[in-house]
C-alpha cells in the first residue's frame, strides 16, 4: 500500500481534481483505493458522491485513537474500488495545532484501517497548517500539484521545501513523488515555456506526462463519475495522463 | 448502573455542529447523514443499488409527481425558507429529504 499526499501551496490548482483523476485511474485498474478528504472544501467528499454519512475526517482527528479512522470510511457512488473518508466545512476546526501529537493523529487513526488498499490519496487543504502537517505525516510520498503558469515555480519550491520540512519533523520516511503539473494547454507557449523552466530547476521531478486541460474533467466532476468514466476523447486522454502517473506513484 | 447501550466508538467532535469562522451553528444536515446535493442533473443520478458511473451507463430516470400532503405551516415556512438558503426549489429540497429518511 502507498500512501500519497497530493498538495500546493496555492488554491485552484487541481490538487482535488488530481485527487479524484488517480482514484479514477484505480477505479479503472480495479484496484482498491480511499481517498481521505483533508480539505474543508470536501470538493472531493462531493465529487465521490457517498450515501450519508455520520462522521469525516475531522471527528477523526479530534478523536485520534489508532485505528479509529475506520470507524468514518464510507464505501462512495464510484463503487466498492474507492471508499472514502469524508470532509466538511467544520472540518476547519482541526486546523489548528492541538497538543504535542496533532499533527500525527491522522497518521495513528489510520493504523491498521488502510491495509486493504493498494493506494491511499490524500487531498490537502492549499495551507501549509495543521491539516497539511497531518497529510504529510500520513503519507509515504507528496505529489506537487502546480499549473504552468508564472506562479508555477514559486509555488512548487515552497511545497517542497514544505515535504522537506515535514520529512524532518514528522514524517522521516516521507519522499517527494514529483511535480504534476495539471492543466496545460499545449497549444500556449507559455505554458510549454513554463514547463521547460519547471524541468530546468527540478528535472526528473517533474512528471511526465502533463495533464492536460479537458472540459471532460469538470463533465465528469458535475456528473459525480470517474473522468475515466466519461467518454470523449478529451476524457481519454486526460485518464491516459492519470493512468501514467498511477504507475508511477504505485512504483 | 452501566448503561446496556453500547457506546459508538466514534463521535462527532465537539465543534463539527459549528462553522468554523463564526462559530455559529452550521446549518441542520438532512436526516439520515451529513452531507445532501451537489448540484448535479438528477438526470445523471443512479438508481438505488447503482453507482453513480453506471449513470453514463443508462441510468434509470425518475419523474416528478404531485404529493398532497398537509403540514403545519411552520414546517412549510422553513421548508421554504432553508431552499432559497440552498438556491434549490422547495421540491427538490423535500424530494432529498424524503429519500434520504425513508427505507
Amino acid at each position: 500500500m502507498s500512501a500519497v499526499a497530493v498538495l500546493s501551496l496555492k488554491g485552484g490548482v487541481g490538487k482535488s481534481t488530481t485527487v479524484l483523476g488517480l482514484a479514477g485511474a484505480a477505479w479503472a485498474r480495479g484496484i482498491r483505493a480511499l481517498v481521505i478528504d483533508l480539505d474543508p472544501q470536501a470538493n472531493a467528499t462531493v465529487a465521490l458522491d457517498p450515501p450519508p454519512f455520520a462522521f469525516t475526517v475531522g471527528d477523526v482527528l479530534a478523536d485520534g485513537r489508532p485505528g479509529i479512522a475506520r470507524e468514518a470510511i464510507v464505501r462512495t457512488g464510484w463503487g466498492p474500488q474507492v471508499d472514502l473518508l469524508p470532509s466538511e466545512e467544520a472540518v476547519a476546526h482541526r486546523n489548528r495545532p492541538e497538543g504535542a501529537d496533532s499533527a500525527t493523529r491522522l497518521r495513528v487513526s489510520l493504523a491498521g484501517a488502510v491495509d486493504g488498499y493498494d493506494i491511499v490519496l490524500i487531498d490537502c487543504p492549499p495551507s501549509l497548517d495543521e491539516l497539511t502537517r497531518n497529510g504529510l505525516a500520513a503519507a509515504d510520498s507528496a505529489l506537487v500539484v502546480t499549473e504552468p503558469g508564472f506562479f508555477a515555480l514559486q509555488g512548487a519550491t515552497r511545497a517542497l521545501r514544505a515535504v522537506e520540512a515535514a520529512r524532518t519533523s514528522v514524517n522521516l520516511r516521507l519522499q517527494p513523488a514529483g511535480v504534476l503539473v495539471n492543466r496545460v494547454r499545449g497549444n500556449l507557449s507559455e505554458h510549454r515555456y513554463r514547463i521547460e523552466e519547471l524541468r530546468g530547476v527540478y528535472g526528473d521531478l517533474v512528471l511526465n506526462p502533463v495533464i492536460p486541460e479537458r472540459s471532460a474533467v469538470q463533465q465528469a466532476q458535475g456528473a459525480g463519475v470517474p473522468v475515466q468514466a466519461w467518454r470523449s476523447p478529451g476524457a481519454a486522454e486526460v485518464s491516459d495522463a492519470f493512468d501514467d502517473i498511477l504507475d508511477r506513484l504505485l512504483t | 448502573m452501566a448503561s446496556q447501550t453500547p457506546r459508538p466508538a466514534l463521535s462527532r467532535a465537539a465543534d463539527a455542529d459549528l462553522h468554523p469562522v463564526s462559530g455559529r451553528p452550521l446549518p441542520a444536515p438532512v436526516p439520515g447523514g451529513v452531507k445532501e446535493g451537489k448540484g448535479k442533473s438528477t438526470s445523471l443520478k443512479p438508481g438505488k443499488g447503482a453507482t453513480s458511473a453506471d449513470a453514463l451507463t443508462g441510468p434509470p430516470k425518475d419523474k416528478y409527481v404531485d404529493l398532497g400532503a398537509r403540514v403545519p405551516k411552520s414546517v412549510r415556512k422553513r421548508l421554504r425558507a432553508e431552499a432559497k438558503a440552498q438556491g434549490v426549489a422547495a421540491d427538490d429540497l423535500l424530494s432529498r429529504i424524503l429519500d434520504a429518511y425513508l427505507p
